[in-house]
């Protein structure tokens, strides 16, 4: 299992259209993404849970990739975090 | 289709023809958006290995009774085209295909389903009048609504408001068996006019003799001028009738005059039928049954007493127990004790024992809730027919139950030789009426509470053997913000086999004009990045519920709701393009995470121009997000789009649970 930490700059957060976003980079891979937030969980491959998540601009979550793809899931994902959120 | 093509798909037809084992082995064909599906009398006539040779056909498989090949989407449509011509068996849907499918049930397992589909319908109105009876019963016992003019006016029209539907019930089943079974709805309608026509005697005061009967004689054969009030199963029969005749005629009368002539063959053929055969066959039958109940308990002493109770309410089915009311009348004449009213009411709240018993089987699924709690209510005043068609009669083993604490209470009334000093009231109201003598009251009562506890405890007890639906998964039921995927399939799962219908309707959820998703001016969502579906350019800054469900989150900038549909389906309404970016100003929501909501409930509200004028697009897009594989989408062309037009239709298409990745529907 790989982990990391993201504190979310944008300005509005992880709403509907960066979050299909992650959920389309999320899918490509077939480690199990899941989000973490003040103790919610959401697993990146499904929209409505992420966006359910409610994130916000400053908050910070933590992302676990578990499975055999899990490195390169781990940078696609990270990369992804950092570029857009 | 160009001729080329034609005779490509032609050749396919006649050769798949073949494989399947001949037209006569075809019961039906339908296709959903990747499969062409034929139902066979046998699949083993079928060459699975050749049909996957056939020209342009990707895959083949049998699931269920069906054989499926798959084409490939818009392909698959062409194919069928030419197919079901060259088969003769143009239009039909998946649903009618599911009924040939339904004919490999055994002919009562049919009888029950078509009874409860026909119920279903009408179910809405019956339950309005059960508990206006209910109420109007209650009313009219109470000494200061008698005694206050308004109040006696108000219970008066709510007294006539419930009548009305169960005198006329006839005609809202007649119309409902003649839709349910492919005629016009209308020419049902026609037929229970005819049944409930002014010119016939009304059948409650010819059976209390009241009235004098005209019998007309028609090639030697006597045709009482009866009507059919309370003749649900003579409603029912006509209705079937009336729906082959209708489509019978429409296939042979020629299209000049088909207009002139096919209704009115149909409803001259079906009156007749109805005066001569279908009314004395179904009356003869019911008061057969009526008699032979009757006789039972005047011969057989406790056992009888049981037979009675247990069985009354499946009289209640035929619509004939309102003969019971006679009889009851001719009891009190003769003996001043009528001991029917109890018998029938015990097996009444026997009924509403029953409800409860599937009720907390099914105690978190909404969509039962919702049903059995009125349904429970108007047992309480005497009135089971919700009970019956709605739950105990469609779940099958809850009317066994009820039926069994009936007798049970039926043997208590025997024992304790209870009787009513009146007739036409039971349960709770029909307590005044009871004979007082020796502790009647409280043997009343105790005779109810057998009849309701028999009644619970045998459906629970049957429930562990009989329920279909899986109890576990029908109680993740909508509610849960985030279901899991296995949930999700789960509650769908069990929803489709409590009757849901294989499609889940999303109405207009905005007023203005529907576009296509990819009309609309942002690649997000025209690219169908969130997910397939359509958007509505608003007329005014309302948004409602697509159809009944839950709010799974509304974004704290208020212009975006998600939300899950009864059957699990899952949306985001999204307002305007980019509108996160005004933090929640304009919009106010009406609803809260985790609400549950009517179709047209009002969600979100939005100032339109102020939105406009900050330069945001207010095209509003429904997006069907993380939508299951063996469900497809039907969406509306561009329209002018208000709460009540159809936006989309989610269609179940892998019906057949097929695993194993053959391409998926």
């Amino acid at each position: 299992m790989k982990k990391f930490s993201y504190t979310v700059t944008d300005a509005v957060g992880i709403h509907a259209r960066p979050a299909g976003l992650l959920v389309k980079e999320a899918k490509k891979y077939a480690s199990k993404i899941v989000i973490c937030k003040d103790g919610r969980t959401a697993e990146a491959g499904k929209l409505m849970a992420v966006m359910g998540l409610g994130v916000k601009c400053g908050q910070t979550v933590e992302v676990e990739i578990t499975g055999e793809d899990e490195d390169a899931a781990y940078e696609a994902v990270r990369a992804f975090f950092e570029k857009n959120l | 289709m160009d001729a080329n093509k034609r005779q490509r798909y032609e050749k396919i037809s006649i050769e798949l023809t073949r494989l399947v084992g001949g037209r006569e082995n075809i019961q039906g064909v339908a296709h959903c958006a990747t499969r062409l599906r034929i139902v066979l009398n046998d699949n083993d006539l079928a060459d699975l290995k050749a049909i996957e040779d056939v020209d342009l056909a990707k895959g083949v498989f049998v699931a269920g009774d069906q054989v499926q090949i798959i084409f490939g989407a818009g392909l698959v449509n062409d194919v069928y085209e030419v197919f079901a011509e060259h088969n003769n068996m143009k239009n039909m849907s998946l649903s009618d295909l599911k009924t040939v499918a339904n004919k490999k049930m055994n002919p009562l397992q049919r009888i029950i389903k078509a009874l409860s589909d026909v119920f279903v319908d009408i179910m809405p109105g019956i339950l309005a009048a059960a508990l206006l009876t209910g109420l109007s019963g209650v009313l009219g016992n109470m000494e200061f609504v008698q005694a206050n003019d308004t109040l006696y006016g108000i219970n008066r029209l709510i007294n006539i408001s419930s009548g009305a539907i169960f005198g006329f019930l006839p005609l809202a089943v007649a119309y409902s068996a003649c839709k349910r079974f492919g005629g016009r709805p209308i020419l049902g309608i026609v037929i229970g006019c005819i049944m409930l026509s002014e010119s016939l005697a009304n059948a409650y005061a010819a059976a209390q003799g009241t009235v004098e009967v005209t019998t007309l004689h028609i090639l030697g054969l006597g045709v009482e001028l009866v009507g059919f009030q309370g003749g649900i199963i003579v409603a029912l029969l006509m209705g079937f009738v009336t729906a082959k005749l209708d489509i019978f005629f429409e296939k042979k009368v020629p299209e000049v005059i088909r207009l002139l002539l096919s209704p009115l063959l149909t409803t001259l053929v079906g009156a007749l039928l109805l005066f001569t055969v279908i009314g004395p066959v179904g009356r003869g039958l019911s008061t057969g049954i009526t008699n032979a109940l009757v006789w039972m308990t005047q011969n057989l002493g406790v056992f009888g007493y049981a037979i009675f109770s247990g069985l009354q309410q499946l009289v209640v089915i035929t619509g004939l127990h309102h003969i019971f009311g006679a009889i009851e009348a001719q009891l009190l004449a003769d003996t001043g004790r009528n001991f029917l009213n109890p018998l029938m009411s015990v097996a009444i709240i026997a009924q509403g024992g029953a409800v409860l018993g599937y009720l907390v089987l099914h105690r978190k699924n909404v969509k039962t809730r919702e049903l059995c709690i009125p349904s429970f209510v108007s047992v309480l005043f005497g009135i089971t027919e919700p009970a019956l068609f709605g739950i105990n009669l469609r779940y099958r083993f809850p009317i066994i139950g009820g039926c069994i604490g009936g007798a049970l209470g039926g043997i208590v009334v025997y024992l304790t030789d209870l009787a009513a000093v009146g007739f036409g009231t039971t349960v709770l109201p029909g307590i005044a009426l009871a004979d007082p003598a020796d502790n009647g009251y409280i043997n009343y009562i105790i005779a109810h509470g057998i009849a309701i506890a028999g009644g619970f405890i045998m459906t629970l007890v049957l429930g562990k053997f009989m329920d279909q639906t899986q109890t576990e998964t029908a109680e993740t039921g909508a509610g849960q913000p985030v279901q899991t995927e296995t949930d999700r399939r789960e509650t769908e799962a069990a929803v489709q086999e409590q009757g849901m219908p294989e499609e889940e309707i999303f109405f207009g959820y905005a007023d203005g004009q529907l576009i296509a998703m990819e009309d609309v001016r942002d690649d997000t969502f025209a690219n169908k990045v969130l997910g397939d579906g359509v958007a509505v350019i608003p007329s005014d800054g309302k948004v409602y519920a697509p159809t009944d469900g839950t709010v799974l989150s509304v974004f704290d900038t208020k212009h975006a709701v998600c939300f899950a549909s009864g059957g699990g389906t899952e949306i985001l309404i999204h307002i305007g393009v980019d509108t996160v970016n005004l933090q929640g100003k304009h919009f106010t929501a009406h609803v809260k995470d985790g609400d549950q909501v009517k179709r047209g409930q009002l969600l979100v509200e939005f100032d339109r121009e102020q939105i406009e004028k900050a330069g945001y697009d207010t095209v509003i897009p429904m997006i069907f997000t993380d939508l299951p594989d063996e469900l497809t989408l039907d969406k509306a062309a561009p329209c002018r789009m208000t709460r009540d037009t159809q936006a989309v239709v989610v269609r179940r298409c892998g019906d057949y649970d097929v695993k194993g990745g053959i391409g998926n529907g």
